[in-house]
C-alpha cells in the first residue's frame, strides 16, 4: 500500500499534510485522551476548507459520526468519516490561541493549537498558495478529535476528559485536494488531554489504516 | 449616560439612532463603549444575522465559538458576555424578550452577499466575514447533542438588547437563513437603535421563556 505522509505530532506541537481526492487519511491517538485539532482547506482555493459550522448545519448535530460527509464553508462535501474507534470527537470548541491561555488562565506565552497548525500549515506552503503570509484568520475552526465536550444541562458546555484508549483513531476518506494542519492540544490545565499532552500519528496512504 | 466611570469621560457618547435593515438587505452602524445596541424584528419572524468588527481592528471580531466557550453555554441568555475572537468582551446581552437565539449557525449564502454590499459601502475591508450570531434563529439543541431548527418564533416587536464594550462597526442583516423556512419569506424589516439613556428604549413585550 502506497503511504504519502506518515508523521508523529508531539504532545502539544503542530504538523501539516498534503492528501489527494481519493486517499485515507487516518489519525491515531497513540496514548489516548488526547485532543486534535484538524483543520483541512481545499488545495486549489484555500479561501474553501472545511468549516464546522457548516458541518453542524449539514449534519443537524454537534457530533461527527462515522458515515458523515463534511462540508466546507461553501457547502460542499470535503472529507468523508469511514472508520472511528472513538466515536467522540468535537465541531464546537474554537483552536486554544494566545488569548485562551493569556485573558481566560492568566498565563501568556503557552503553547496552543492555533500557532501550532499555522506552523504545519505554512510548512505546507500555504502562503504560496494564498499567495501572501498567513494568520489566525486562515486557520479555520477546527474539527476537534477525539475531544469530549458534552451538551450538559440547560444548554451548557461540557468540558470532560476523552474516551480514547491508546491507539484509537479515525479514518476520512479525502473528496477533494486538501492542505491541512494537525495539532496535539496543548491544554495541560483543564481534563480534556489527562493534564498531560501526547503525540498523535498522522497517515495519508491510498488505503485506510485500521491497526497501527 | 456613559457608563459610570471612576473618571469622566472626555467626550460624550454621539447622537442617538434609529435605523431600518429592510428585508433581504444589510446595514452598518458604528457603536460606542457605553451605548445601547437593540436589534427589533418590526414584522416578526425575521432572523437577525448579526455582526461586529472592533473599529480600531477589523481583524478582531465578534466570534459566537469564543462566546460559547468565554461563557460555557451553547446557549446565548441574559448577561451572556459576548466576546471577539480575541476572547474580550464586545458586548453583553442586558435585556430580551425573545430568549431564543443561536451561536451555533453559519451565515447564509444571500446574507453574506448582503453584508458584503454593506462592508463596501463603508469602506471596510475585513480579510475575511465571520461566522455571525443569528439572532431570533430558532434553534433547539438537545442533550445528544443533535440539533433541531425550527420556523423563527420572533413577535412583532420583540427585541434584544446590548450594552456595547468595545467600540465596533455593527452589520446586521435581514435575509433568508441557510435552510428555506428558518425565517420570513420574503425577508422583512428589522429595526437597530444605538440608545445613550435607557429611559430612551421603548418598552419590551413580556419575555419568552428560554429555550
Amino acid at each position: 500500500m502506497a503511504i504519502h505522509t506518515d508523521i508523529v505530532v508531539a504532545g502539544g506541537y503542530g504538523g501539516g499534510y498534503h492528501a489527494r481526492a481519493g486517499q485515507y487519511i487516518t489519525v491515531v491517538d497513540l496514548e489516548g485522551v488526547q485532543a486534535g485539532d484538524f483543520v483541512a482547506l481545499c488545495a486549489d482555493d484555500p479561501s474553501e476548507y472545511l468549516s464546522a459550522p457548516h458541518c453542524r448545519e449539514a449534519l443537524l448535530s454537534l457530533f461527527p459520526r462515522v458515515g458523515d460527509k463534511l462540508v466546507t464553508n461553501r457547502r460542499r462535501p470535503i472529507l468523508e468519516i469511514v472508520n472511528d474507534k472513538v466515536g467522540t470527537h468535537d465541531m464546537t470548541i474554537p483552536a486554544c490561541d494566545p488569548t485562551r491561555y493569556s485573558v481566560e488562565f492568566g498565563v501568556p506565552g503557552h503553547r496552543n493549537c492555533l500557532e501550532n497548525m499555522l506552523e504545519g500549515l505554512r510548512g505546507r506552503g500555504l502562503e504560496v498558495l494564498l499567495g501572501r503570509a498567513v494568520d489566525g484568520l486562515d486557520v479555520p475552526e477546527p474539527l476537534n478529535l477525539f475531544q469530549n465536550t458534552p451538551v450538559v444541562a440547560d444548554g451548557r458546555v461540557g468540558i470532560a476528559e476523552g474516551t480514547s484508549q491508546p491507539g484509537g483513531l479515525i479514518v476520512f476518506r479525502a473528496l477533494l485536494n486538501v492542505i491541512g494542519a494537525l495539532s496535539s492540544c496543548p491544554q495541560d490545565m483543564i481534563p480534556s488531554n489527562g493534564l498531560r499532552p501526547s503525540p498523535l500519528r498522522l497517515i495519508v496512504a491510498d488505503e485506510p489504516v485500521l491497526e497501527v | 449616560m456613559p457608563l459610570l466611570m471612576t473618571e469622566l469621560p472626555s467626550a460624550p457618547l454621539p447622537d442617538e439612532l434609529a435605523l431600518d435593515v429592510p428585508g433581504g438587505e444589510a446595514r452598518m452602524v458604528r457603536a460606542r463603549q457605553g451605548q445601547l445596541l437593540s436589534v427589533e424584528t418590526l414584522d416578526g419572524g425575521q432572523i437577525a444575522e448579526f455582526f461586529a468588527f472592533s473599529a480600531v481592528d477589523s481583524r478582531e471580531f465578534l466570534s459566537p465559538h469564543h462566546t460559547r466557550v468565554f461563557g460555557g453555554t451553547f446557549l446565548l441568555r441574559m448577561a451572556t458576555r459576548m466576546v471577539t475572537n480575541r476572547r474580550r468582551p464586545i458586548f453583553v446581552v442586558s435585556r430580551d424578550s425573545h430568549r431564543r437565539h443561536d451561536l451555533l449557525s453559519p451565515a447564509s449564502d444571500a446574507c453574506l452577499g448582503a453584508v458584503a454590499d454593506a462592508l463596501a459601502e463603508a469602506r471596510l475591508r475585513p480579510l475575511k466575514i465571520p461566522d455571525p450570531v443569528n439572532l431570533f434563529m430558532n434553534t433547539e439543541l438537545r442533550s445528544d447533542g443533535s440539533i433541531r431548527a425550527g420556523p423563527c418564533l420572533a413577535r412583532p416587536g420583540d427585541r434584544i438588547t446590548l450594552r456595547v464594550l468595545i467600540d465596533a462597526d455593527v452589520v446586521v442583516a435581514a435575509c433568508q437563513a441557510g435552510q428555506k423556512g428558518l425565517s420570513a419569506d420574503p425577508p422583512t424589516r428589522l429595526r437597530l437603535r444605538l440608545t445613550n439613556l435607557v429611559e430612551d428604549l421603548p418598552e419590551d413585550l413580556p419575555a419568552l421563556a428560554q429555550h
